[in-house]
């Protein structure tokens, strides 16, 4: 919380001008970190808060003051130790424009402060309104707009591999062709490179799995960044005899050596051999994604003796001046194949380059749009909402316009009044709002998984962007909210109001007209987001109860990885897991074990084009399709259903397979697949001898898959990611079913490492927790569109409210005459109720209708569920009918209470 | 560069209270800011509590004027911060100080002379 203050402090001394920017920065941010610890000390975390809070609106008070100085005196210094006036507060000249404005502002602040509670509701709305905003914006501004945080980032690419003939890019450049692309000076004047790899770390109790990179040591000059501690790598760094040297992030720092001020030169074990820390880079610096955690270095360009190089780099480079980008594309695609196969890869590839901000995949991005709608839309409810309180508080402000009017103020004079204070009003909500953007964004990178902001290079945080958004959010609400009651300012007949007769004056029925509006409004708007998140929360649902087509219930999944050193050879690994899995199974309390993956996690594949041998359609385009290759015993632990035929045994050579439903499908459309035969690439015949029940593969849009299942231990051909140059030759996924659940973890370690204890163990976790895991990006969209949605009916109920307890109030006259010539009162309740629920049903119409075109926009984020869900649209107008009516209940009430000879005799 | 004339103490009275309160808190040895906004709050017994924004506000005036420098008095190794600036009076903002005491002092014995705050009057 106090890094955060911090932070926001920091970037409210980057408004002061220059001079006192250079002489504050550092001291003063100190001293407000003192600040706030000594309060936090002193009273936990409200003392903090408020504290902080104070602190921030100080200092914007300062550098308002500092700013509006310097505008003045054109920008020279105007402290002049010579002016006694210096050391006493800023005095205002008389008759100048600055000082009617000065006045008008503490008007205005004082008729805020008059405002009491409605005030501090309309200011509390807005707060959560911008906060909201600017949180979701800041997420936005960081993952899918602002270009990655290095330096001269317009002018930085990456290159990947591109199949000329199945037209698509994928990653992994060998050193010789990283060296090949170097010679190229007249596009690029400087080009690194960079592999993400699990590294095995031994933290002295044990290994487990980090992520880290392997990089070209001029990759960190390249991007323009520094290391905060120590030093980045430099040439000279992953050459023989200098590849033992680390480079690691604030988090590892931080959190796994606890931040040691004697880190550098520390020794550490990094996949089996000892390196020595030369640098920590800054808390902000994520590359080639946020979780890095370690950078080792490898120089291409000599390359060092004895360790196996990288071969699946991703070269980053810079422009060459001069060149255009336009030009760099066309000359990438049309010298890539030469130059690859110079450097000894496959024909048909050359190369393609492409914005490295642009990683972000689409459904990530889908989502962050719908979710940015959804706050947007809270912000016009709010500013309705807003203006609506507004509105009613300059009904009983009238009197005090026309006091005004009639002392002289032009109508001018009282739309400005009324603008400034509709103008404080939005920058006490938009200052308010920056602590709950605070807190908001802090909850909203707690709930974002990791999957949605791990690609991301920028930092998400309350940068100078999102602050000047909630500046324009701010301006934008007084606006919306400022102009209304202003125009209706304008209107006030003096004499009307002040002869007491004001009721039926044109103002109060414009208002009212307006206040109808704005009640509509936000109806509408509150009916689009509950339709919307209905939707998502539908189909989450759906999501979240489909049948995965395994029994998931107790089951473990442990990925295990297998050292290079004993397990290089693939039948050797092969044999060990057919031991562990015995080994596992006979350790205590274990109903089965087995290995071979969860239909949830990618595989080894086989690719390339398949031929039936029966009913025979010809070769099709090659296909991608995960291969399992799983001992006998593999469906019946998993309770995986056999439709029909039988399982291969163990070991089985004979070339026979299982499929899943979704195969035979696809390859025998016209019958039985049992039986039937396929080949790969003119491989081997295998012969169809089951067919298995399909699984979801847990993915978000509940995609079943193509499978093909062998029999383990038979020499197959399958592909499987290339590891080079690990510690790790390659990882199993062994499943375990046992009915003490996470209670058998600490056992299951046990029986692994007794097995071997040069195996490790990477990750360990309940299947039904890794299946909750895989579809945590809809079920945050649903939350947080919930969430989003609940405030947006809390906020339109309390409108709808407002405008009908002031119609009734300002229509209380005519209640009572009516009900004194004989109406009932039940009459009156209906006459209120009727004319809550027209508005609520025009509300309700207009809203269904816009959210026609929108909820199209969701489409790709449904699961089994259509955009025009006729559950949805119903349930949200239901939900909403019922809420109106609990709001009209209350003023229809009061409507039947009016006493006619009260009311007469006060006339 | 020709010094300045030193400008009459005299002439920067009647101090602000937070600008007296700043140079009275200094009257012992240099500060750093943080010690400051105690020092402050503690011989006002609370009455005058500073932020930050307007300390380095007022510190920066006072700096311009020359009452007060930055100091190269650092404490004991242990407890120092190198990013942390001492503040200490200068010549003339003791000078100051001395006089906006005096003008005090002369204001606190026509209260007494006038008994304002005897018992019995109240």
């Amino acid at each position: 919380m106090i890094a955060l203050l911090e932070r926001i402090y920091r970037t409210l001394i980057r408004l002061a001008p220059p001079a006192e920017r250079r002489a504050w920065n550092q001291d003063a941010v100190g001293t407000f970190r003192a600040v706030c610890i000594g309060a936090h000390a002193r009273g936990g975390w409200p003392a903090l808060l408020s504290a902080g809070l104070r602190e921030l609106v100080d200092l914007l008070h300062v550098v308002i003051r500092l700013r509006a100085r310097r505008t003045r005196s054109g920008g020279s210094h105007e402290l002049d130790p010579d002016a006694p006036a210096v050391l006493r507060p800023l005095n205002h000249t008389p008759g100048s424009r600055m000082t009617r404005t000065t006045r008008d502002v503490r008007l205005a602040w004082r008729s805020l402060r008059a405002g009491g509670m409605t005030s501090a509701i309309a200011i509390f709305t807005l707060a959560l309104g911008i906060g909201v905003n600017a949180a979701i914006f800041s997420v936005l501004d960081s993952v899918l707009w602002r270009r990655v945080p290095f330096r001269d980032a317009a002018r930085l690419v990456e290159l990947m591999n591109f199949d000329q003939k199945q037209k698509f890019s994928y990653v992994g450049f060998s050193p010789a062709l990283l060296r090949a692309w170097r010679d190229q000076a007249d596009l690029f004047s400087g080009i690194e490179a960079c592999e993400s790899r699990s590294l095995v770390f031994d933290n002295g109790t044990g290994a487990e799995m980090i992520a880290g990179a392997v990089v070209t040591p001029g990759v960190f000059r390249l991007l323009g960044v520094a290391a905060v501690r120590g030093r980045a790598f430099t040439d000279g760094d992953g050459r023989s005899g200098t590849t033992d040297r680390a480079v690691v992030s604030d988090a590892f720092w931080r959190q796994r050596l606890a931040g040691a001020a004697d880190v550098i030169g520390r020794d550490l074990r990094v996949d089996g051999r000892p390196v020595t820390v030369v640098g920590v880079m800054a808390e902000t610096f994520r590359f080639p994604d946020g979780q890095t955690e370690i950078w080792l270095p490898f120089d291409a360009a000599q390359p060092p003796a004895g360790v196996a190089a990288p071969r699946m780099l991703t070269p980053v480079a810079r422009l060459a001046d001069g060149t255009t980008a336009e030009r760099v594309v066309a000359e990438v695609r049309a010298r890539g194949e030469r130059l690859n196969l110079a450097a000894g890869g496959p024909p048909d590839v050359s190369a393609t380059v492409h914005d490295p901000a642009d990683y972000v995949d689409q459904r990530t991005e889908r989502s962050l749009w719908v979710l940015s709608g959804a706050v947007g839309f809270l912000f016009l409810i709010v500013c309705a909402n807003v203006a609506n309180l507004s509105l009613s508080r300059s009904l009983t402000r009238a009197r005090d316009l026309a006091t005004c009017a009639a002392m002289g103020a032009s109508p001018g004079d009282l739309v400005r009044m009324s603008l400034i204070e509709q103008a404080l009003l939005a920058g006490a909500g938009a200052v308010a709002g920056l602590a709950i953007a605070a807190g908001a964004l802090r909850a909203v990178i707690v709930a974002l998984p990791e999957t949605m902001t791990r690609r991301t290079l920028n930092p998400i945080d309350l940068d100078m962007r999102t602050l000047c958004f909630m500046l324009a959010a701010g301006v934008v609400a007084a606006m919306l909210v400022g102009l209304t009651p202003a125009v209706l300012a304008q209107r006030t007949s003096v004499a009307a109001t002040l002869s007491g007769t004001g009721r039926g004056a044109t103002a109060t029925r414009t208002s009212r007209r307006f206040r109808a509006v704005l009640a509509v409004i936000e109806v509408a708007v509150s009916i689009i987001l509950l339709v919307g998140s209905i939707l998502m929360a539908r189909s989450f649902v759906k999501l979240a109860t489909a049948d995965p087509g395994f029994e998931t219930h107790n089951l473990i999944s442990i990925r295990i990885g297998f050292p290079s050193a004993g397990y290089a050879a693939g039948d050797v690994r092969e044999r060990a897991a057919l031991e562990l899995v015995e080994r596992l199974r006979q350790s205590g309390g274990l109903v089965d074990a087995t290995v071979g993956g969860l239909p949830l996690e990618m595989s080894t594949i086989v690719y390339g084009t398949f031929e039936v041998d029966r009913g025979s359609p010809p070769p099709a385009q090659p296909t991608i399709v995960p291969l399992r290759e799983v001992p006998a015993g593999y469906f019946s632990t998993l309770r995986l259903p056999i439709r029909s035929g039988r399982v291969f045994s163990t070991g089985d050579t004979t070339g026979s397979v299982v499929v899943n439903e979704r195969f035979a499908a696809k390859f025998f459309p016209t019958g039985s697949a049992l039986g039937g035969r396929f080949r790969i690439n003119g491989g081997p015949w295998r012969t169809i001898v089951g067919i298995a029940g399909d699984t979801s593969a847990g993915t978000e849009n509940g995609a079943r898959r193509v499978e093909i299942y062998a029999p383990i231990g038979g020499g197959s051909d399958a592909l499987s990611p290339s590891r080079s140059a690990s510690l790790i030759a390659d990882y199993k996924t062994f499943l375990v079913r046992a009915p003490q659940g996470e209670a058998a973890f600490a056992a299951l370690r046990a029986a692994v490492h007794s097995y071997d204890p040069s195996l490790v163990i990477w990750k360990m976790s309940l299947v039904d927790r890794l299946l909750a895991d895989a579809i945590a990006r809809p079920r945050v969209v649903f939350l947080m569109m919930s969430v989003f949605a609940g405030l947006g009916l809390v906020l339109a109920t309390a409108g709808l409210y407002g405008v009908l307890s002031c119609l009734v109030a300002q229509r209380r006259r005519e209640i009572g005459i009516r009900l004194a010539l004989g109406a009932s009162p039940r009459q009156m309740r209906l006459l209120v109720l009727g004319s809550g629920l027209g508005l609520t049903a025009a509300g309700v119409t207009i809203g269904l209708g816009s959210a026609w075109p929108l909820v199209q926009l969701m489409r790709t984020l449904l699961y089994e569920v259509d955009p025009f869900d006729p559950v949805a649209m119903a349930g949200s107008a239901a939900l909403l009918g019922l809420t109106a009516l609990l709001a009209c209940w209350w003023p229809a009430k009061d409507a039947m209470h009016v006493s006619p000879v009260e009311l007469l005799r006060g006339e | 560069m020709p010094r300045k004339r030193e400008r009459d103490p005299r002439s920067y009275l009647p101090l602000t209270p937070r600008v007296f309160q700043v140079l009275l808190a200094l009257a012992e040895g240099p500060l750093h800011g943080y010690a400051l906004i105690q020092e402050v709050r503690e011989q006002t017994e609370g009455m005058i509590v500073m932020q930050t924004g307007t300390l380095y506000l007022l510190v920066q005036r006072l700096l311009d004027a020359r009452l007060i420098e930055e100091s190269d008095a650092r404490p004991h190794p242990d407890e120092d911060d190198e990013r942390r600036r001492y503040y200490a009076l200068t010549p003339t903002g003791r000078a100051v100080l001395q006089a906006e005491s005096r003008r005090l002092q002369s204001v606190l014995t026509a209260v007494r002379r006038k008994r304002v705050l005897d018992p019995e009057k109240s």
